[in-house]
């Protein structure tokens, strides 16, 4: 009977640790998510064409005015 | 004695009877609480330790076609600090250190921040505000500065999360994608958002809250993301050309909208407006909202309308005179002084005569204006596109049958496209559907809906009309949108490089119920490539300032111009060319040596001798060692022998040549 109750209170402590791991988890993965986003945010507007030509503009670089050639090399058959 | 023992034995008898009656009393009370008034105090406790937990759900994303996130809901930071509980050593150690982090940081004066902690420290200040709204990275860096990296009860740092909706592309088609009931948000918000759930819990200690049951009572749902047809790159371009513009000419404000041709699908949408400051930001979505007068872009119609008739042809010479008429004395003029004199119906429209298409449509149509009518109408026109989107506004084409709003005017002032009125997007669809050889396709912003990472619904393009005019006519309408570019009035976007039509227009604005010569709406509606129209664009400009310009031409065009030559430079050119004799035997066994090299777990420096110069560079970079190299070509040299230890920034010197 003493066994039992034993049982009975280590597993309603364990069910209780795991709610507080979980609170802690969620918690985690907010500030996760929120890091995800946010590098996310930045790297959205630095990769921005508008951005990137304000930065490389004082090394005097500008946008192409043609568009790249994709040069494909194929064995000349005889 | 006795009466001693009498005296004890009352005194006995009375404790005895209060006791009793005092057990009575309890007992009494005790039957009450439990049966009289037991339900309501075992609900009162069950309330205290066991609720109905609700379970939110996650508000669906925006996402561009790309997949870069356009609106989501995210963790924003209000950063606060509690003054009193910083000790005044720390505090006056480091005032001067946090102020200038904060500086730095938010940009006002070091001198202004130390003056307001003194202030908020005299007040004895618990909840001074730091800053609002701030990012998570934004967050991490305040946290770190001088006392507040001492934490809540030491540095007296407070931080209250939220979590908001956001957009994190900026200002870039802010409204267009929208917030609240506004935009895509507003219109597609039964899919985005989601329903909430709900289980039991039992409070324990911590202040947390245990489940009861295994699984929820009710499962929350999340909203569907709704992926957009709009590209990221597209829509910088469009928004920054039209900003540039704006700018230029000081005008009040405008729009761009880029439509895919075979689809419908809007690429990019701007719409800015200017502040009292001079600033421009996403104000109203005009291209959805505004109906304004076309102008001369509404040609076109009419054009379209009398070859369709076969009432002329292109060729039909129209006598234009000096560029003056007058219709019950109100003057029709062309912009350019003297006029164009005897010119084709087709060079009408390349010149943009105001005085040629007015005296064509008014010589075929002044008996039956109604057939006119009809025709634009069944063009369209006159009704709305039936966006999701609120505040679509309604076009305007004025009909005999309504006699109050017809005049002996009306007619003439249609052809050339005053009297009318139609918003951006519905003179986008109009043109788009001449690129698309006369299918009028409708305008869609969203292309899918996706539910937990499955595409759930797809959109498919809706055709508004099949055909809105022979292919014959559409071909004709087609070549001589190309000539406006290539010898018209919109001869200054010109370039031998890639291709473009389209047509300019000037409108004056009505200001006080007349005709304003002061204020102007330019306007650019146009396709490209010519041979193979992919997309098709409207640029439309309100109120520029009129000493820096106001045609179409000068205005708008330039915007369209520079969105066609970005996505002509974006899709790369593919060229196929035949060696006679490649050496892809030679090419693969360096290509082995230099992957083996490449991938080898040895922290050794490798015999790089004999490969390519490129080559031994990246093998060696990422091996940890500096490179520093002389000449072209293959490896002749290196500094650093073979089987040597690597240490990390070590320099090696590498001698090339060919």
């Amino acid at each position: 009977m003493v066994f039992l109750l034993l049982c009975m209170i280590t597993s309603a402590h364990k069910a209780d640790q795991k709610v507080m791991k979980i609170a802690q988890m969620n918690l985690e993965m907010k500030r996760l998510k929120a890091l995800y986003i946010d590098s996310g945010t930045i790297l959205t507007r630095m990769k921005m064409e508008s951005s990137v030509r304000e930065k490389v503009k004082e090394a005097g670089l500008h946008p192409s005015k043609t568009p790249p050639t994709k040069i494909k090399v194929i064995p000349k058959r005889k | 004695m006795k009466t001693v023992q009498k005296g004890i034995l009352n005194r006995l008898y009375l404790v005895v009877g209060l006791m009793t009656l005092f057990l009575i009393v309890i007992f009494v009370k005790i039957t009450h609480i439990q049966y009289t008034e037991g339900d309501k105090y075992r609900a009162l406790s069950e309330n205290r330790t066991v609720r109905n937990d609700t379970i939110f759900f996650n508000r669906g994303n925006v996402v561009s076609e790309g997949g870069n996130l356009l609106a989501t809901s995210m963790s924003k930071y209000d950063i606060r600090m509690d003054v009193v509980t910083v000790k005044t050593s720390v505090f006056e150690k480091n005032i001067h250190a946090l102020s200038e982090a904060m500086s730095a940081m938010f940009g006002k004066p070091v001198s202004e921040y130390k003056a307001y902690f003194r202030k908020a420290r005299r007040n004895k200040n618990r909840y001074l505000l730091i800053a609002r709204n701030l990012g998570y990275m934004d967050y991490l860096k305040v946290k770190n500065f001088p006392i507040f990296r001492l934490g809540v009860y030491k540095g007296g740092f407070i931080t209250e999360q939220k979590t908001v909706r956001a957009h994190p592309i900026g200002k870039i088609a802010e409204r267009t994608i929208g917030r609240g009931n506004v935009g895509l948000e507003g219109a597609y918000d039964a899919y985005l958002e989601g329903s909430l759930g709900w289980r039991m819990k039992q409070k324990i200690a911590n202040n947390q809250w245990k489940p009861i049951n295994d699984n929820n009572e009710v499962e929350p749902k999340d909203g569907s993301d709704v992926i957009t047809h709009l590209d990221v790159n597209i829509q910088d371009i469009a928004h920054h050309a039209l900003l540039e513009q704006l700018q230029l000419f000081e005008a009040d404000h405008g729009c761009v909208v880029v439509m895919e041709t075979n689809t419908g699908a809007i690429k990019a949408i701007s719409n800015l407006g200017r502040t009292s400051q001079g600033k421009y930001y996403e104000r109203l979505n005009y291209a959805v909202g505004e109906s304004h007068e076309p102008g001369s872009t509404f040609k076109l119609a009419s054009l379209l309308v009398a070859l369709e008739d076969k009432v002329i042809d292109t060729g039909t010479v129209v006598d234009t005179k000096k560029g003056k008429m007058f219709v019950y004395r109100k003057k029709v003029e062309d912009s350019h002084k003297g006029g164009y004199g005897e010119i084709s119906a087709a060079r009408a429209i390349e010149v943009s005569s105001n005085v040629g298409i007015v005296k064509l449509i008014q010589e075929h149509y002044k008996k039956q204006p109604q057939k006119f009518v009809d025709a634009i109408e069944n063009l369209g026109l006159a009704s709305k596109l039936g966006l999701k989107i609120k505040g679509e506004g309604s076009p305007y084409i004025p009909s005999p049958k309504n006699k109050k709003r017809w005049s002996g005017i009306s007619l003439e002032w249609m052809a050339w496209g005053y009297g009318v009125s139609l918003t951006p997007l519905q003179i986008l669809t109009f043109y788009n559907a001449i690129a698309n050889d006369g299918k009028m396709v409708k305008p869609q912003f969203v292309k899918a809906l996706r539910t937990e990472g499955k595409i759930e619904k797809v959109f498919e393009p809706i055709v508004l009309k099949e055909k809105i005019a022979s292919l014959t006519t559409v071909k004709k309408l087609q070549h001589i949108l190309e000539n406006v570019v290539k010898r018209g009035t919109a001869e200054n976007i010109y370039t031998p490089n890639f291709s473009m039509a389209g047509k300019t227009g000037t409108a004056k604005k009505v200001v006080d119920g007349v005709y304003s010569n002061q204020d102007y709406v330019a306007s650019f509606a146009g396709f490209f490539p010519v041979e193979n129209p992919k997309y098709s664009c409207l640029v439309v400009i309100h109120k520029p300032n009129k000493r820096k310009g106001y045609y179409g031409a000068t205005v708008a065009a330039p915007v369209f111009q520079k969105i066609a030559q970005k996505i002509y430079v974006s899709a790369p050119v593919s060229e196929e060319i035949a060696n006679e004799h490649p050496n892809i035997s030679e090419l693969k066994v360096a290509d082995k040596k230099y992957y083996s090299l490449l991938n080898s777990e040895k922290k050794t420096v490798p015999n790089v001798k004999g490969m390519a110069g490129m080559d031994a560079v990246s093998v060696l970079e990422n091996l940890g060692l500096k490179v520093v190299f002389q000449g072209i070509g293959k490896v002749r040299y290196q500094s650093l022998r073979k089987g040597q230890k690597i240490k990390k920034g070590n320099t090696i010197v590498l001698k090339l040549s060919s």
